[in-house]
């Protein structure tokens, strides 16, 4: 592999890991990824009973789940909710793992070959 | 051919969880399913209010524990509440059930996880089920010529996941609401209001997993905000 392209796959997979991560501080820093939810909305859409006995002066409704995409830590299951950031970061830092004990490992059998093969390579 | 024997056993105990459930004292879902058939025993003891379902939200659920905040809601609660014929919000017989698969946390695999036999089992027993026994501590709190409301302890049976409990729930309150242009507008009849909150520890209810107390808290929170009408869902 030459210098070139691990450059780009080093590069690639720095992107992916900090994409990720930007992703999941900008979309709520939710545990779990998820996806807006059309029943949720509709159910979160509905508050007429409760606007109309809150002139009564009784307890506020109660709370709502949110419904909304977000990139979370860890994902919630397969497809698109695999997307998370330990499953694009885990395999970005194991190829970047590879890479650098690749070119280590490269650049030691250059450094221990003799002169002349040295210069060949 | 093996299978055979081993499947009709679990078919077997499927079906005698299930006529468990539906042979025991709850009431029967009205063909549509929005409703309960309220018995002659209960009806006959006051104003029916039929739960109006598919609208706002009914019940709302949390689960706080050390590695995960599980929150979660359904609005497809089904039941009535039969109030004394005094009008004090005095409720004297109801019964509420609210389907398992219709709990909704915003993560679909969850959702399935939590109707799943190693949790509420819906297949076994799909609905929690909500029976009134007694009020206590009944105090009117306000009434004006629109509404009147009061705070009582509510002392309820609750099953879930097959197993019954009596809880009693302090400090829930009832409004009671006169039809008038205003309220025809959001639906028709008589209206009521049953707020009241109360936690559930899942371990009183056979609900038993490695992850409880990790990332489902032991006792679960609910609140609910059951609306109803004097007429049923058809009608409502």
């Amino acid at each position: 592999m030459n210098a070139p392209t691990r450059k780009i796959i080093f590069l690639a997979s720095g992107l992916a890991i900090a994409g990720s991560f930007i992703a999941f501080a900008a979309t709520g820093m939710h545990p779990y990824t998820r996806f807006r939810d059309k029943d949720i909305e509709a159910v979160n859409a509905e508050s007429d009973l409760s606007d109309l006995f809150a002139e009564t002066g009784s307890q506020p409704p109660p709370e709502q789940v949110e419904s909304v995409n977000a990139i979370g830590f860890l994902p919630s299951g397969p497809g698109l909710a695999s997307l998370s950031v330990v499953t694009v970061s885990g395999p970005a830092l194991l190829v970047m793992g590879i890479l650098f004990w690749h070119t280590r490992r490269t650049s030691r059998k250059v450094d221990a070959a003799p002169p002349e093969a040295s210069a060949a390579v | 051919m093996k299978l055979m024997p081993i499947l009709a056993i679990v078919s077997l105990g499927a079906s005698l969880a299930l006529a468990e459930q539906s042979s025991s004292t709850f009431a029967q879902k009205s063909a549509d399913g929005k409703s309960l058939v309220v018995p002659q025993a209960h009806s006959s003891k006051g104003t029916v209010y039929y739960a109006i379902t598919d609208r706002d939200r009914q019940i709302y659920f949390e689960s706080d524990a050390p590695l995960e905040d599980i929150k979660g809601q359904s609005n497809d609660v089904v039941g009535y509440a039969v109030v004394s014929s005094g009008n004090t919000g005095a409720i004297v017989a109801g019964e509420w059930h609210l389907p398992v698969d219709s709990m909704k946390t915003g993560i679909e695999l969850r959702d399935e996880h939590l109707a799943s036999s190693a949790w509420l089992d819906a297949a076994s027993y799909p609905d929690v089920v909500v029976q009134v026994r007694e009020i206590k501590s009944l105090k009117e709190t306000k009434r004006t010529a629109a509404f009147s409301s009061s705070t009582m302890t509510l002392v309820v049976d609750l099953t879930l996941h097959g197993e019954t409990k009596t809880i009693s729930i302090p400090d829930s309150s009832v409004i009671l609401m006169k039809a008038s242009d205003a309220t025809s507008k959001v639906a028709k009849g008589d209206l009521m209001a049953i707020r009241t909150k109360f936690t559930v520890t899942l371990a009183d209810f056979g609900v038993t997993h490695p992850v409880i107390g990790e990332k489902v808290a032991k006792e679960v929170s609910l609140d609910v905000a059951l609306y109803l009408s004097t007429l049923p869902p058809n009608q409502q």
